[in-house]
């Protein structure tokens, strides 16, 4: 359950991020470009009144909010403020290369570096250059103009956007884990208690059933060795039989609680030995290659039976699932045990983890026995006994491992 | 024999109390524990039958009593057996696990008599086990399954793979616990075989 919810909490984080990531995107993107489209405008003004805001002679703006215009209005492009607030230079050169000062109205540039930053952006044509600075190459009279305008000021805003943008997104999605953390408490506590009451129940069936099972059984006999069999009490036998072989099935596949684990040192190696070695003629039936490799002593402090049924599930699911090899390892890896169980498969790469949820079988499991149960039952008891187990499927490789 | 049967469950009594005296057996059925140590105290049993979820008194404090005075115990578990419950300081002769065949119990229970009254000892090695009292060396108690697969093992018999698990890591737990270095290990090919610890 635990995994359902952060899997919940993961994917509702996710869809947050990237609605979020998308929104404040385009709202950046049009942003800068809209601060893009101001630059050029600008720089558009200043090469069509040949590299100036200023003429020769009058000394007057020639912008379309120039001197004397009463125009009061946001600072734009169009502002008759822009006059005085764009800091700019533009370089003329001729075909010699020989460099022409059209304008420059700019403290954070010397004239001989403009001029030479102005030469580099000859064969340009428009675009940004060192980070806030829009640039403009184009031609007149016979001369290559350069307008280079410094945007740092203006873009300013832009950034302060972008960085409010990605603190917001941030915090959003803190506070939205928060919240997911919180309400899925509450949310998933109701899918806790039915996934209790189902394992409750399985367990109550298993355990309910067992005495009556071996009551019918006593009285049967009872009234056989008193008056003899007949077909009615061979039938009740035959039924009950059934029923204990059900029950048994049952047991062995009920769910394993914590509260049932009865702690001894357990022999893994043995046990493992002699799990592969009865079933060794399974896998020659089904013409599935074995190998194994079992260190020897590896025991450890946990439930004998448990153990056993780590196993035998690993192994009947070998059997199953197998396509012509399989592979089993036991071994101890810097003090802890590792247990790998490797198959081919027809399955396709990626973390199968879901293989682990109870009623669960995957695509290659359509026309096998079996009711999903077992390898849930095999992650109860590796986490009973604070272990962890994962599968995945990598170049048409199976491979489940478990670490205890 | 004189048979005492502890269980909750009127149903249970009344038919095993019912199949054993078909077995010319003398069973007195009780409810809870209580009961149990009151018979115990004023009639003389050959075995008893003890259920696990027998009210009143843990069943384990009953089978501790029991072990004092060397009467043999059965007891019937709603849990599958496994080796802790087998390493247990109160030990039974035997757990019976629901649900079971009338004749499995019967046969027990004729099983451990056998075995007390036969006053046998099986030996290997330094290893001795006293069917008279179910004692390992004189020092811990064992179950009638322990006795019966390492008596196959001395006699190269294969045990049941299917139910000697939790037996044979009991045996190899309490081989441990006595500092022998004898062990149970299972053996590609050849099956489970008795073996010194560096073998």
């Amino acid at each position: 359950m635990n995994k359902v919810k952060r899997k919940f909490i993961f994917y509702a984080e996710m869809a947050v991020f990237v609605l979020l990531t998308v929104l404040l995107s385009v709202i950046n993107a049009i942003n800068f470009t809209m601060a893009s489209e101001d630059a050029d405008r600008i720089t558009e003004m200043i090469s069509k009144s040949g590299g100036t805001f200023f003429r020769d002679d009058s000394n007057a703006a020639i912008t379309p909010g120039g001197r004397g215009n009463s125009r009061i209005g946001p600072m734009g492009p169009d502002s008759p403020e822009m006059n005085a607030s764009v800091r700019y230079f533009t370089y003329a050169f001729d075909e010699d290369g020989n460099a022409e000062k059209i304008d420059y109205r700019i403290s954070a540039v010397t004239e001989s570096e403009a001029e030479r930053w102005a030469e580099s952006l000859l064969n340009e044509d428009i675009g940004w250059t060192n980070v806030t600075y829009r640039y403009r190459v184009y031609e007149k009279n016979d001369k290559t103009y350069v307008t280079v305008i410094d945007q740092g000021r203006e873009l300013l805003p832009s950034y302060r956007i972008l960085i409010i943008s990605l603190c917001g997104e941030a915090a959003v999605l803190l506070l939205s884990f928060l919240i997911l953390v919180l309400v899925g408490k509450s949310l998933f506590h109701q899918f806790e208690e039915a996934d209790r009451k189902q394992k409750q129940f399985i367990a109550n069936v298993e355990s309910e059933f067992k005495l009556p099972l071996t009551i019918i059984n006593a009285n049967t006999e009872v009234i056989e060795r008193e008056n003899g069999s007949n077909d009615q009490t061979k039938s009740i036998n035959r039924q009950v039989r059934k029923m204990t072989k059900l029950v048994k099935n049952l047991a062995a596949l009920s769910i394993f609680e914590e509260k049932d684990i009865t702690v001894s040192k357990v022999d893994m190696s043995n046990i493992f030995n002699v799990a592969i070695d009865t079933k060794k003629s399974k896998f020659e039936k089904h013409n599935i290659e074995l190998e194994y490799s079992i260190d020897t002593d590896i025991t450890v402090d946990g439930d004998e039976r448990a153990i056993k049924q780590i196993f035998d599930e690993l192994i009947e699911n070998s059997i199953k699932f197998s396509v012509s090899k399989a592979s089993f390892i036991l071994q101890k890896q810097n003090g802890r045990i590792v247990i790998r169980q490797t198959n081919d498969t027809n399955l396709s790469n990626g973390s199968i983890d879901q293989i682990f949820d109870r009623f669960t079988t995957l695509e290659n499991a359509n026309d096998k026995d079996g009711y999903g149960l077992g390898l849930s039952y095999v992650k109860d008891i590796v986490k009973a006994h604070n272990g962890r187990i994962s599968a995945k499927v990598s170049g048409g490789i199976f491979t489940l491992q478990i670490d205890m | 024999m004189n048979i005492l049967i502890g269980d909750p469950d009127r149903d249970f009594l009344m038919s095993f109390k019912r199949l054993f005296e078909l077995s010319g057996h003398s069973i007195v059925p009780v409810f809870d524990g209580t009961q149990v140590i009151a018979r115990l105290a004023d009639s003389q049993f050959d075995i008893v039958i003890l259920s696990s979820n027998i009210p009143r008194i843990v069943y384990k404090d009953i089978v501790k009593v029991l072990n004092e005075d060397n009467i043999p115990v059965v007891v019937i578990s709603e849990r599958k057996i496994n080796s802790g419950m087998l390493m247990d300081h109160a030990l039974a002769n035997s757990y019976l696990s629901l649900p079971f065949l009338p004749y499995e119990l019967t046969e027990l229970v004729n099983e451990i008599n056998t075995k007390i009254k036969s006053d046998e000892k099986i030996q290997y090695s330094d290893i001795e086990m006293n069917l008279s009292d179910f004692m390992l060396c004189g020092k811990i108690r064992v179950t009638n399954e322990e006795i019966n697969v390492f008596k196959m093992l001395i006699e190269r018999e294969e045990p049941d793979h299917k139910r000697a698990g939790p037996y044979i890591n009991a045996l190899n737990n309490k081989f441990r616990k006595l500092n022998k270095n004898i062990r149970i290990k299972y053996l590609m090919n050849q099956g489970y075989r008795l073996v010194t610890d560096n073998e």
